[in-house]
């Protein structure tokens, strides 16, 4: 189940605006733990990432803040709570 | 007491919280370093698994194939009548795909005739927005003849990029747009050099101080390519109280829009400023030039120039006698 949810996530970061990779892996990372994200940021960025300004690591880092984020928000989170 | 805090439920957590966070921190920090050490190895490996993908969805959001055809208009073709609607669609589809292969015909015909050079025509897989960067997939790559940093154009001379990856089915575009890449070029109508920078989106920009006759629909030539022009300026900005002005240049056809370019064989080589002076100038001068034949040109030292016959290119004063 989560394998092929993860490539869904994998898909949508191939053909889908960046908004919706953004959507999707934040969604799978409140779900589970995701450090798989990385390796779907990892590989787009290698693949794409040309650019003469700025870092070329724009899904790498996001992937990253959206771990970071739900890692942050899970013990805040009541669904989390199963005491 | 201070022992006793150190080993409550909420203490616990807060640790375990900051264990988490650098545990991640550190996974973003050595995800980075791969993509910067082994970045081209990955993306060697993983364009075997994004092409199929791309295709895919391209095939799917733009072929005009009776299956994403139906996908596509479903929702449309359920409210109609089932007859009407059969014969209908096998009309329009007919139309669709005559118009599109009477434009891919056009497209290929820009595209590979008439060069000065060889090129290799290529279908753009994937473009922005699905790509976060000013960048092209193209579904020719190594085993076609792409070679890295090749010269990309649209139609025959517009050069909108050049190949920066290679792989051996699909080749990655990077556009003279993408944010801060620089060119040097040249401008017709103020006939200046001055350097153009990419903005993001399909758009470069070129600034050149005040007073100078910056207009709209002045050609913009990449002097570093024999061939080819980067675009038009669309629009001028200036404010008379800065010291520079600035033209924004877009291709004639949005990057979103591209779905056939041409790929020169030959890798782009710098070229000096004096070869780059020898080629405006012969731009400059040349376009404007035919081909006459001999004995209806009229030129000093053409002796057998008939009294009747037009002065059809020349406007020598001592021909006009």
């Amino acid at each position: 189940m989560r394998f092929w949810i993860f490539i869904a996530v994998l898909i949508v970061a191939l053909t889908l605006p960046v908004w919706c990779f953004l959507i999707s892996a934040a969604l799978y990372a409140l779900w589970r733990p995701a450090y798989e994200l990385l390796c779907i940021g990892v590989c787009i960025d290698a693949q794409f990432g040309v650019v003469y300004e700025g870092l070329p690591y724009l899904y790498t880092l996001s992937a990253g803040g959206i771990i970071l984020l739900a890692d942050m928000m899970k013990p805040l989170l009541m669904v989390y709570d199963t005491t | 007491m201070k022992n006793f805090s150190s080993k409550t439920k909420a203490s616990y957590r807060r640790n375990s919280n900051h264990r988490t966070i650098r545990t991640t921190l550190l996974w973003v920090a050595g995800a980075v370093a791969v993509v910067y050490v082994l970045g081209s190895i990955i993306a060697y490996l993983f364009a075997y698994v994004s092409k199929p993908v791309l295709v895919v969805r391209t095939w799917l959001t733009e072929s005009t194939d009776t299956v994403p055809m139906y996908f596509r208009e479903r929702s449309a073709l359920i409210d109609e009548i089932a007859v009407l609607e059969e014969q209908l669609s096998a009309k329009s589809g007919s139309a669709v795909t005559l118009a599109r292969v009477t434009r891919e015909n056009e497209e290929l015909r820009a595209l590979l005739g008439g060069g000065h050079d060889q090129r290799i025509a290529a279908g753009v897989v994937a473009r922005p927005p699905f790509l976060p960067y000013d960048a092209l997939l193209i579904d020719r790559g190594t085993a076609h003849g792409i070679q890295k940093n090749a010269i990309v154009y649209h139609f025959n001379d517009q050069a909108i990029g050049f190949v920066s990856r290679v792989f051996e089915q699909s080749a990655l575009v990077t556009l003279f747009s993408t944010a801060g890449a620089a060119s040097t070029v040249y401008i017709m109508g103020p006939d200046i050099y001055t350097t153009a920078y990419g903005m993001g989106g399909g758009v470069v920009r070129v600034s050149v101080p005040q007073g100078i006759a910056l207009a709209a629909g002045n050609v913009v030539l990449l002097p570093s390519l024999h061939t080819g022009h980067l675009g038009r300026i669309n629009s001028v900005q200036s404010v008379s109280t800065q010291p520079e002005q600035y033209g924004f240049v877009t291709a004639d056809i949005p990057i979103q829009s591209l779905r056939l370019v041409s790929v020169s064989t030959q890798v782009f080589e710098p070229i000096t400023f004096e070869e780059a002076e020898t080629y405006i100038a012969s731009l400059t001068y040349d376009m404007l030039k035919i081909d006459v034949p001999a004995d209806v040109l009229a030129e000093v030292g053409t002796s057998t120039v008939a009294s009747s016959t037009p002065l059809t290119a020349s406007s020598t004063p001592s021909t006009q006698e």
